[in-house]
């Protein structure tokens, strides 16, 4: 126990050994945070003992499912309820929010060298894709922990017993072929996410990969919706069909958690699923598939390739009742420290940090056990290969997002043509789009 | 020196004004708010409009959809929950013996109606929830209940009926134990059959009790949500979304304040043209 105290305060050297910033000034007081069940929320709470120690402030963290946490934050900020400072914010997110007024800008803050210990924050190690994801017109409006993009998990054997070539997965003609190929003998050819509002985090890959688009050229500002061309039509046809005819029972409702057991349980071929599930697709005690299987990045088509990309980040809330101490607890927890601490104890592989990537402890826990292809290899290829405007960070994104999504299950229940379904979502984003002043 | 009546309106004033801070003005606002195309994502949003109603609400295939919604689930839950409730609650008249399992019957209606909706959600996955296991025996295979339309749609009934039927039993028995016995007396003792003296001399005789409790049942089968929200959401493809959770999306996930509003006023509506007659007739009632 005396030794576990002693590991204990050496990890706060780092923290008291450094300068000018003041960690006790806030001693007694109390910061409110809001967030996700994600695993680098769950894992910070049982860190937040450190942070009382170090500060003498006492974080109180609320935990939401995701649903639940999106609606709670929303209502908090937009009432200015000042019944939390720190939020969590997913990186889509932060553009309205910020818009709104809603969130404390964070560059008065970083400036301020009373609070910001300059060595903690170490802003630049922060992976730059990831805060562009916070930015707001120029502001920086929160700090990201997660970063987010999906990979290709295939079971090496299955393939080779059905004389499939990996390299094969590299293309959507290829992945397509082989998800009907190694349906057959009550294993399922592929899982993906089927729940609408979930599935386009999956379906991007195919209608951006076959050339396809959501608008017209977000770059450039252009928000005339494209759900009706060719190549979007083919690309939901495509994913509708693997979702019905060659997926476990159930997929129309799938949502990421079940994609994760359907691999685990090891009646499925192929799933597409997030890197940062890794962990807990290949968790030693639910996992039967642990050892068998091989990694990728998601396949290209005509259109390129384009795995998914988002992040995860805190903010403090415009009017935050307890703004420094809940800026002292930011740069805490985004540390390097912390974050490769939570790294190696709980599953949170999606960190926010380049340093600790290529921390040669991280990259011990995290290097998977493979048949095939390398875990962080196609983690990391991923990111750099990933686009911020995957899907468009736009306001009426979560609208148009369900109606896609619906429309895709109505594709997948043999409700609707393709065709059929994408008109109508074409004609919905353009009523949402108008409605919010993006097109005319 | 107050007269009684004045006395009496006094003593009541400070209930009846905390009732319509926490009923009556939340509801006017609720119409102010439905006059304007308020959203969270627009600034500026905030001024009267008429676009509600005369644009959106009537061209929104969705909000047909969630009427037609609500609409099954008061006329289809609502059935099946009054009419088993007052099966059970006869067989329990009659056949006294059976009592012993009242504390049974209750336990649903004490179940969280969100732990409802988990609980059959658990029990409906194919391959491990169990039911699918018992159907085998009869020789139905498996159905992925949730992610069909139509199974979805009937689970949902299937799990409100199982919640609130013990309700209508409870409230009709101690109806039936209320009535008058001399009238069943003599139906019996005259040689009157059994659907003849429920038909003829039960039902209208309980017909008060009965309205109430059709009241009660068409308002919760309206304000169905938790159960819908855990089982499905709303899924798949809208097909189990009443309008309160259409509300709900609207207002709470878009920020679509105004457009919510409006939904709800409609929701409303709906709501006073189904119980309106019930609570007149239920007025005539007592006062024959």
């Amino acid at each position: 126990m005396k030794n576990l105290l002693g590991v204990a305060l050496l990890s706060l050297l780092p923290f008291t050994a450094s300068h000018a910033v003041d960690w006790k000034k806030y001693d007694g007081q109390e910061v409110n945070m809001i967030c996700v069940t994600i695993t680098w929320c769950s894992a910070l709470e049982k860190q937040l003992d450190d942070f009382k120690a170090l500060t003498g402030v006492t974080v109180n963290l609320d935990l939401f499912e995701e649903s639940a946490a999106h609606q709670k934050v929303r209502t908090e900020l937009a009432s200015k309820s000042g019944a939390y400072d720190v939020v969590w914010v997913q990186a889509n997110w932060s553009i309205p929010y910020a818009k709104q007024g809603w969130l404390t800008p964070l560059q008065p803050l970083i400036d301020n060298a009373d609070i910001t210990d300059a060595e903690i924050l170490a802003f630049d190690d922060l992976m730059p894709s990831l805060t562009n994801l916070m930015r707001f017109e120029g502001d920086l409006y929160g700090l990201p922990f997660f970063a987010a993009t999906i990979i290709t998990y295939y079971r090496a054997d299955l393939l080779e017993q059905a004389g499939i070539d990996p390299a094969q997965l590299d293309t959507i003609e290829g992945f397509y072929d082989a998800v009907k190929t190694l349906h057959k003998d009550g294993i399922a050819g592929v899982a993906m996410r089927g729940h609408p509002d979930e599935s386009s985090w999956h379906q991007t890959v195919f209608m951006k990969g076959l050339g396809g688009g959501y608008v017209e050229d977000i770059k450039s500002e252009k928000y005339q919706p494209t759900f009706n061309t060719p190549e979007a039509i083919e690309a939901a046809g495509m994913y509708a069909d693997m979702i019905a005819n060659y997926s476990p029972e159930g997929a129309v409702n799938f949502k990421f958690s079940d994609v994760v057991v359907a691999m685990q349980q090891g009646n499925t071929a192929i799933i597409m699923e997030g890197a940062p599930l890794g962990g807990r697709i290949n968790d030693p005690e639910k996992s039967t598939v642990r050892g068998k299987l091989g990694y990728a990045m998601v396949p290209k088509g005509p259109g390129g390739r384009h795995p998914a990309f988002t992040g995860h980040g805190v903010a403090l809330a415009a009017d935050a009742p307890n703004l420094e101490p809940a800026w002292l607890f930011l740069q805490w927890a985004l540390s390097k420290d912390v974050t490769l601490k939570i790294a190696l104890e709980s599953n949170h592989v999606a960190v926010s940090r380049d340093s600790v990537w290529k921390d040669p402890a991280f990259i011990e826990k995290w290097n998977l056990p493979g048949a095939g292809g390398d875990f962080l290899q196609s983690f990391q290829d991923s990111l750099n290969a990933a686009d911020p405007d995957y899907r468009p960070r736009i306001s009426g994104w979560g609208e148009i997002n369900r109606a896609y999504g619906e429309a895709l299950q109505t594709i997948m229940l043999g409700q609707k043509k393709a065709e059929t379904a994408m008109t109508d979502v074409q004609s919905k984003a353009e009523e949402v789009l108008k409605r919010l002043d993006y097109i005319e | 020196m107050l007269s009684e009546k004045s006395t009496y309106r006094l003593m009541s004033a400070p209930a009846l004004l905390l009732l319509a801070a926490l009923t009556v003005v939340p509801i006017l606002l609720l119409f102010v708010l439905s006059f304007t195309p308020w959203s969270l994502l627009v600034p500026g949003s905030f001024k009267f409009s008429f676009v509600n109603y005369a644009e959106r609400m009537i061209s929104d295939e969705n909000f047909i959809q969630s009427v037609k919604v609500t609409f099954y689930f008061i006329i289809v839950n609502t059935f099946f929950q009054m009419t088993l409730g007052f099966l059970i609650a006869f067989l329990l008249f009659r056949y006294t013996k059976l009592r012993i399992l009242r504390p049974v019957i209750v336990i649903p209606m004490l179940v969280p109606p969100a732990v409802v909706g988990l609980m059959w959600k658990m029990m409906l996955i194919p391959g491990l929830g169990g039911i699918d296991y018992y159907l085998g025996f009869l020789g139905i295979p498996s159905i992925d209940w949730l992610s069909n339309p139509g199974t979805a749609l009937a689970a949902v009934t299937i799990a409100s009926v199982w919640e609130w039927t013990p309700f209508v039993i409870v409230v009709l028995l101690a109806g039936l134990d209320s009535l008058p016995k001399a009238p069943l007396e003599s139906a019996v003792v005259d040689g009157a059959s059994t659907l003849g003296i429920i038909l003829q001399i039960i039902i209208p005789l309980l017909k008060p009790v009965i309205l109430v409790v059709l009241l009660l049942r068409i308002i919760e089968s309206l304000a169905i949500l938790p159960v819908v929200f855990m089982m499905t959401g709303g899924g798949p493809a809208r097909a189990t979304e009443a309008i309160n959770l259409y509300a709900y999306h609207t207002g709470l996930e878009y920020l679509d304040i105004g457009y919510a509003a409006s939904i709800l006023v409609a929701f409303i509506f709906i709501l006073l043209v189904f119980c309106t007659p019930i609570i007149l007739s239920s007025l005539k009632a007592d006062y024959k």
